[in-house]
């Protein structure tokens, strides 16, 4: 990372310019890309886009499978599915970013802290990261979920902080070893400010662990969420999202697989895709890693 | 050694101390209320009170805390609210289910990861590599309760070959064991692979292959174990997880253990069983990850030496630590 900086001046192409071309060589991280903003931009069309309401319920047209009119079937109330999933979109993937958003506020700032100040600071703060990491992180999650009570925020809510000690972690450990590299010692000697190593030494080269995790806690905080509504915490129905519809059509699996088999589909997708841009990212930004 | 195992126990003490306050204090912030829970709403507000003060709920929170903490010393996690039993007894009855379901999907976990990894590293680029990549992707991506599901429909619903459903003995523990197992090997075949590339461009697997050591040899005499360090962190990871999981496992293979404990519990507010539940799993998972700990022992005479009781060099020791601490902290980024 260090290095970059100091190469890519005289090629006058900026850090961001040089991460975005070594990012396009990895054609599948450009797949993800492509498919998640497609995901995202469905998402936020949704409701023009979409054939029928989510709750649109039709008695005559139950347990389609296929029809033209309703591309990927209908459930138990005659709801169409892809309407519902599209919808569903909408939830599902603010849960997956809002939740790392949250993960990354609190965990970024208890692992600055700890990374920065050391000492005993840092000792009280990992020694309660090592309590909460004790607990497997979707029992965490489930147990904040259960003294929040269901429902979108607290499930955001209580995802976010189950991944925040994850996110604590990476970024002190990489302030430690960061704070330790023969660049912030040079600038120290040439008499830089600690505002100045911190800001535009230390932040910019502990960042990269933290952003490739990100990337990837979206697409497990997608999954986490929707195993907490598929065991009945998290959203609830009739609110059409992943998981819940999952749990919902979970009542009829045996006959009619395809309730189940289409909001798995569009969660492996969209995890899969957030996978490949951190897979992505993770060589672009540290070109050392690459294998 | 062994005063090495010895302090770490010891430290356990706190972090337990730890877990139960923090899952004390959330189900203390629950909005629900076990008393109307129990009583039903038909009850009068004289027997809510009763049953509230006899619960103990009134009791400052420090005080219930401290309470349950000592009962924890006897052996005693409380009385469920809704069946009246101690809770230790109803963990002690399912504990085993989950612990065997756990045991089972990392078994088949390792098993596969480990395979697939090391034959992806040693042909690096080959097809099985690549297949072993995309695998390896799919796996990290697919929820596993789906993937149950849809291994319910495929094998029980459609083809008849295993039952959906229970734990009743070795034809039952195979659907959600495989399922879980598949899941987890994908995240060991990721780590092997990368612990195996480190390896198999360093100067002494040159040395074995000048001297004309055979290919398998040089696999699992030189390569595998200076890879194991990394391989064996992310298998206590995934275990963790399998532990955690099955709140969800459970629910999808209709398996009675405590994750399916756990998940009616917290609709019924049951706290002392959400609690016990927690702690137990909690506790599973910190032993898990001692005998991780003290496993690298073993497979590293370096970290050996250290806890030998010996004083080493510091620096051999620094160093040592820092590779230890790398290796965990990889094997943590590319396991979760």
């Amino acid at each position: 990372m260090a290095n970059n900086n100091v190469t890519s001046a005289p090629k006058k192409k900026s850090h961001g310019a040089e991460i975005w071309h070594r990012f396009k060589k990895n054609k599948l991280a450009v797949i993800g890309l492509i498919v998640i903003t497609i995901m995202v931009l469905a998402a936020i069309l949704a409701p023009l886009i979409a054939p029928y309401g989510f709750d649109e319920q039709n008695y005559s047209e139950t347990f389609i499978r296929f029809s033209p009119k309703h591309p990927l079937g209908t459930d138990n109330l005659g709801r169409d599915i892809l309407s519902r999933l599209l919808i569903g979109s909408r939830v599902s993937l603010t849960i997956g970013f809002i939740a790392v958003g949250i993960g990354l506020v609190f965990g970024g700032l208890v692992g600055a802290i700890a990374g920065y100040y050391g000492g005993t600071v840092d000792d009280i703060l990992m020694r309660i990261i090592d309590i909460i990491m004790a607990i497997p992180q979707i029992i965490f999650a489930i147990s904040i979920c259960s003294a929040l009570g269901p429902g979108l925020v607290n499930t955001m809510i209580a995802v976010g902080i189950a991944g925040a000690p994850n996110y604590a972690r990476i970024l002190r450990s990489s302030i430690l070893s960061v704070k330790q590299q023969e660049f912030v010692e040079a600038a120290t000697a040439i008499g830089a400010s600690d505002f100045r190593i911190i800001t535009k030494h230390i932040i910019p080269n502990s960042l990269s662990g933290l952003i490739v995790q990100a990337s990837m806690g979206v697409g497990r905080a997608i999954i986490s969420a929707a195993s907490m509504s598929f065991v009945g915490l998290g959203i609830q129905p009739p609110n059409p999202e992943w998981g819940a519809m999952l749990s919902f059509g979970r009542t009829y699996f045996r006959d009619y697989g395809y309730m189940i088999l289409y909001p798995g589909l569009f969660i492996f997708i969209a995890v899969l895709s957030m996978n490949l841009i951190g897979d992505g990212l993770r060589d672009a930004l540290d070109p050392r890693l690459k294998r | 050694m062994l005063k090495y195992i010895g302090k770490r126990i010891l430290m356990m003490i706190p972090v337990m101390l730890g877990v139960v306050l923090i899952i004390f204090f959330m189900l203390s912030l629950s909005p629900g209320d076990p008393a109307v829970q129990i009583l039903g709403p038909e009850a009068t507000p004289e027997q809510y009170a009763e049953l509230t003060e006899q619960l103990g709920l009134n009791d400052p929170f420090l005080v219930r805390y401290f309470n349950y903490v000592v009962g924890i010393c006897k052996g005693d996690l409380g009385t469920s609210y809704s069946t009246k039993q101690p809770v230790i007894n109803e963990i002690i009855a399912r504990f085993p289910t989950t612990i065997l379901l756990s045991a089972l999907s990392c078994v088949v976990g390792a098993v596969i990861g480990i395979i697939f990894g090391i034959i992806s590293a040693v042909k690096q680029y080959s097809f099985i590599d690549n297949l072993t990549r995309v695998f390896a992707l799919i796996g990290m991506s697919v929820p596993s309760f789906w993937l149950g599901l849809m291994f319910i429909i495929l094998f029980s619903v459609k083809l008849h070959w295993l039952p959906s459903s229970g734990f009743y003995g070795p034809k039952y523990w195979i659907l959600p064991s495989v399922t879980i197992g598949l899941v987890q090997a994908s995240n060991v075949a990721r780590q092997t692979r990368s612990a195996m590339l480190d390896v198999v461009r360093q100067d002494y697997i040159r040395t074995a292959r000048a001297k004309g050591q055979t290919e398998m040899k040089i696999i699992f005499e030189h390569e595998l174990p200076n890879a194991l360090i990394p391989i064996v962190t992310v298998l206590g990871m995934q275990f963790g997880r399998g532990l955690g999981g099955s709140i969800i496992s459970e629910q999808v293979f209709a398996i009675p253990g405590i994750g399916m404990l756990m998940t009616n519990a917290i609709g019924n507010l049951d706290y002392p069983v959400v609690q016990g539940g927690v702690l137990i799993i909690a506790l599973t998972f910190s032993i898990v990850n001692l005998v991780i700990d003290i496993l690298y022992a073993f497979i590293d005479p370096r970290i050996k030496s250290l806890y030998a009781g010996k004083k080493k060099k510091v620096e051999k020791a620094a160093d040592v630590k820092n590779t230890e601490a790398k290796a965990e902290e990889e094997g943590k980024n590319d396991g979760k």
